[in-house]
Order: C-alpha cells, then structure tokens, then sequence
C-alpha cells in the first residue's frame, strides 16, 4: 500500500496547465454570450396573448357549463321517472 | 492582466457584471480549475474546454452568487464539479484518451531529457489510475488537492459534512492507491 505522502507528492503535479491565452479565450465567449443575449428580441407582454387567453378561459367556462347542463339534465328526467 | 490588477476586486466585484473584474477572477482561479480538471482524469484539451464552460456558466449564472453561502472560489468550484461530473457521465469512455504531455513537460522540466522522462511516467501513470476511480472517488481528490481550499471549502463542494469527506478522501486514495499498485503489477 501507497503511503498519502506518496499520493500527495504525486497529486501535486499539475497534471494539466492553462493556456497562456484561456483569459482572453474565455472573455471572447463572454462577450459572444453577451452579444447573443442583447440581439434576441425580448418577448414582450402582447396585448393579443393576453386576450387569446381570455378566451380560452372564457370557453373552457362555457364548455364546462354546458356539460354540467346537459349532467343536471340527464339526472332530472331520470329522477323525475 | 497582472497580479496587481487581479487583488484590487473581492468577491461581489467579480460577479458584478464588469467583464474586466471577470476577467480577473478567470487569471486568479484558472490554475486551480486546470489543476481541478487534471485530477478529475481529464486530458489538456478536455479540461480547456471545460474549464471556459465551468467560467460561462459562472458568468450566465453570476446573478444566482450569494456571498454570505460562499466564497466566490467555493462558488466556482462547485461549478467545475458539476461540469466535470456531467461530462464523465455523457462519456465514460472519452477521459484521458489523448494526453498532451509536451506542453506540460516543457513547463515543469525545462528540457532535461531525463526529466522530462521521469515526469511524462509519473504523470501518465497517475493519469491512467484516476481513469480507475468512479467519478466521486476523483472529485474528491481533486477538489482536496487544490490549493487555498479548506476542508470546509471542500466539503461545500462535494455537498457533504467535513466528516464524509474525510471518509471518502480516505477511501479515494485506498483506491487510488490500489490502483496505482495494479498498474505497477501489470507493467512489471
């Protein structure tokens, strides 16, 4: 068995190195992220959107009375015999 | 960038927003990263490559630092050990398949020939036994041996107690060290 001094000496190697250039190949994506960020368009609140869902609401509501319409229907000709 | 520019920043400076004091924090962690990476298995152009993803990752996400958590260089870390942990598991096979050993030799020895013998055997056999160790047993190791990392630096980390990590660095570096002893065995 290896003694951790061992180990140590031998984990202390740096196994690899930095680039002299990394800081500057890092900051290259940085600014490539930014600059991809910035030109997306940000999806703004649309009007339209807000009353597309308006309206799938508003039907689904609709939709659903009608169901429980038709439900209370059903049950009042049964109970009624 | 010098040495001088990069201790006029602290922690919430370099994830400020100000590309100049992230380029600072990229000068000031980077040998720590690649030491970090090396550790993990991975060869020279792997870790370059993830080294600068764990350091765009720490820039998208510099908003998510919270400095009373921890240190930014805790902060970084547990990045680079996400990144490295997802690359061994998108490719288990792909760790240290190619190893540019020119590079390193010529840093650390110079051009003695002897040197830089002893040091490309020792270092490739260290590099074939990591390739041994499960993807914990290295992040273990090599978040241990970075420098200026105290246990509880480490521990945050690896997200576990200062306890479980002394258990499991022990345990990597039994294997380790069995490992290191196979390949003696199989070499002689």
């Amino acid at each position: 068995m290896m003694h951790d001094k061992e180990i140590d000496e031998l984990l202390s190697h740096g196994l690899v190195q930095a680039p002299d250039d990394f800081r500057n190949r890092v900051m290259q994506q940085v600014a490539e992220h930014e600059r991809n960020r910035l030109s997306v368009p940000r999806a703004e609140a649309d009007p339209l959107t807000w009353w597309q869902w308006s309206a799938v609401i508003l039907g689904a509501v609709l939709g659903i009375g009608q169901v429980l319409r038709f439900i209370f229907a059903v049950w009042l000709v049964t109970a009624a015999g | 960038m010098n040495s001088e520019n990069i201790h006029q920043y602290n922690d919430a400076d370099y994830l400020s927003g100000d590309p100049i004091a992230f380029g600072a924090l990229v000068v000031k962690f980077q040998g720590g990263l690649f030491g970090f990476m090396g550790r993990m298995g991975f060869s020279q152009a792997q870790s370059e490559e993830l080294a600068q993803e764990t350091f765009l990752r720490a820039w998208k996400n510099r908003s998510s630092y919270v400095s009373s958590k921890a240190a930014v260089s805790t902060w970084v870390f547990t990045i680079a050990r996400n990144v490295a942990l997802n690359e061994i598991a998108k490719s288990t096979h792909a760790i240290v398949d190619e190893f540019d050993i020119n590079t390193l030799q010529n840093k650390q020895t110079g051009t003695d020939p002897d040197k830089q013998f002893e040091s490309h055997q020792s270092i490739e056999r260290l590099q074939r036994a990591l390739r041994y160790l499960s993807a914990e047993d290295r992040a273990v190791i090599a978040a241990v041996y970075t420098p200026d990392m105290t246990d509880r630096d480490v521990a945050f980390v690896l997200n576990c107690s200062e306890g479980a990590l002394r258990t499991r660095l022990s345990r990597a570096r039994k294997r380790l060290s069995n490992a290191l002893q196979q390949l003696d065995k199989n070499d002689a």
